[in-house]
């Protein structure tokens, strides 16, 4: 009688435990790890890129929910729970950085070829306005003149028209930056000689003072005047006479560039 | 219905000695997993940039530190000690996740800065082409 009583006393014991057990009642950090797996395995970076932090997490899942509904160990079905949760928030997190990271190498390849495409452009640019300063090869180096547009008669005052090729020289001789340059200075044959010297000197001085305003260090450059030598144009004629009151510059290139190694093609 | 209730009492010390048994062995405590959990930290540190806003690397902290004072307890049980390694191992994971989310928020910026870099090179690329 006694041992019956103990037997359905037992049986209904584990009955009562296993109906009282919260097996039926969500565990919150259970709820909270199922969302965090479900989004990191609906997250297709995920899937690219972090698989393996998946699995753990979807392994912690699993065991989380052993251990709540057959060991009905709430302690352990939580903790396993916040690593399902955590492992997930990691898979997304690292994914997201991969992806990044090769979204970013993309738009620099892109960059690359832009920037290349920029460049190449800024040199045929480059080309044509240097062409207009009518490129000579001599022993010493590359000649580039600017003349027409930079003093009027009997002066060294460059002149505003003056400003559009001395600033395509400026960037030139920026990018370039290993080569000394020497500026001369040339006149007309109108009016003494020893004048002429002078002013061509001061014609010289003010395109070097120039060029230095558009920050060329003035280390880099000489300067020379030459008064009436070396006419480029016959003096009988106002337009020669314009042409001849110039400046002319020398790059002393000891590796000449790249640009200028084509104009001399170009020129020849 | 009396004699029923004496019984399953009598039970419990059965029980508790059982649980003796088990104190009686001398716990072992999870040093490894607290010094996992500490290195995980360094780490995070080293790549968090904005310390103030990490919560997973404020919690990793909070949690080695809990973990750290179950096990300087000489009275602690074996129960704590278990509770000391859910903390680490809880620790390890979320400052791995406050690395993560810095590296993957830094991985952003970069991706954001180029592509402003590239957009504007191509804006200037198109108004000297229309030039």
């Amino acid at each position: 009688m006694n041992r019956r009583a103990l037997t359905c006393l037992l049986v209904a014991a584990l009955l009562t435990a296993c109906s009282a057990t919260p097996m039926q009642q969500e565990l919150p950090a259970l709820e909270r790890a199922r969302q965090a797996v479900a989004a990191a395995a609906a997250d297709k970076e995920v899937h690219g890129y972090a698989t393996v932090p998946l699995l753990r997490s979807q392994d912690a899942l699993r065991a989380a929910q052993t251990a709540w509904t057959q060991e009905e160990d709430r302690a352990r079905a939580e903790h396993l729970a916040y690593m399902a949760m955590r492992h997930a928030q990691i898979a997304q997190a690292l994914a997201a950085e991969q992806a990044g990271a090769a979204q970013a190498e993309l738009i620099m390849e892109q960059l690359n070829v832009l920037q290349l495409q920029a460049r190449s452009h800024q040199i045929e640019e480059l080309k044509e306005q240097l062409s207009k300063l009518e490129p000579k090869q001599t022993a010493e180096g590359i000649v580039l003149t600017i003349g027409d547009v930079l003093f009027a008669f009997d002066s060294a005052e460059l002149s505003a028209a003056a400003d559009a090729p001395l600033d395509k020289l400026a960037s030139f001789l920026r990018e370039h930056a290993n080569d000394q340059v020497r500026i001369e200075g040339y006149t007309d044959s109108v009016g003494p000689m020893a004048y002429n010297q002078q002013l061509s000197e001061r014609r010289a001085q003010s395109v070097a003072d120039a060029m230095k305003a558009r920050g060329i260090a003035s280390g880099r450059m000489t300067v020379a005047g030459y008064g009436e030598a070396n006419p480029v144009a016959p003096n009988s004629t106002e337009a020669g006479r314009a042409r001849n009151r110039r400046v002319e510059f020398v790059i002393l290139g000891a590796g000449v560039p790249e640009v200028i190694g084509e104009l001399q093609g170009n020129v020849r | 219905m009396h004699s029923r209730i004496r019984i399953s009492v009598s039970l419990l010390p059965a029980s508790a000695v059982l649980l003796v048994a088990c104190t009686s062995n001398p716990p072992e405590k999870p040093n490894n997993a607290l010094a996992t959990a500490q290195q995980a930290i360094t780490l995070a540190n080293r790549e968090v940039t904005q310390k103030a806003q990490s919560v997973p690397l404020y919690e990793a902290e909070k949690k080695l530190n809990q973990a750290r004072s179950i096990i300087g307890n000489p009275d602690a049980t074996e129960e704590d000690y278990a509770r000391a390694r859910r903390l680490a191992e809880e620790a390890t994971l979320d400052a791995r996740l406050a690395q993560a989310q810095a590296a993957a928020y830094q991985a952003q910026a970069r991706k954001i800065e180029l592509g402003e870099t590239l957009e504007t090179l191509r804006e200037n690329l198109q108004l000297e082409g229309a030039e």
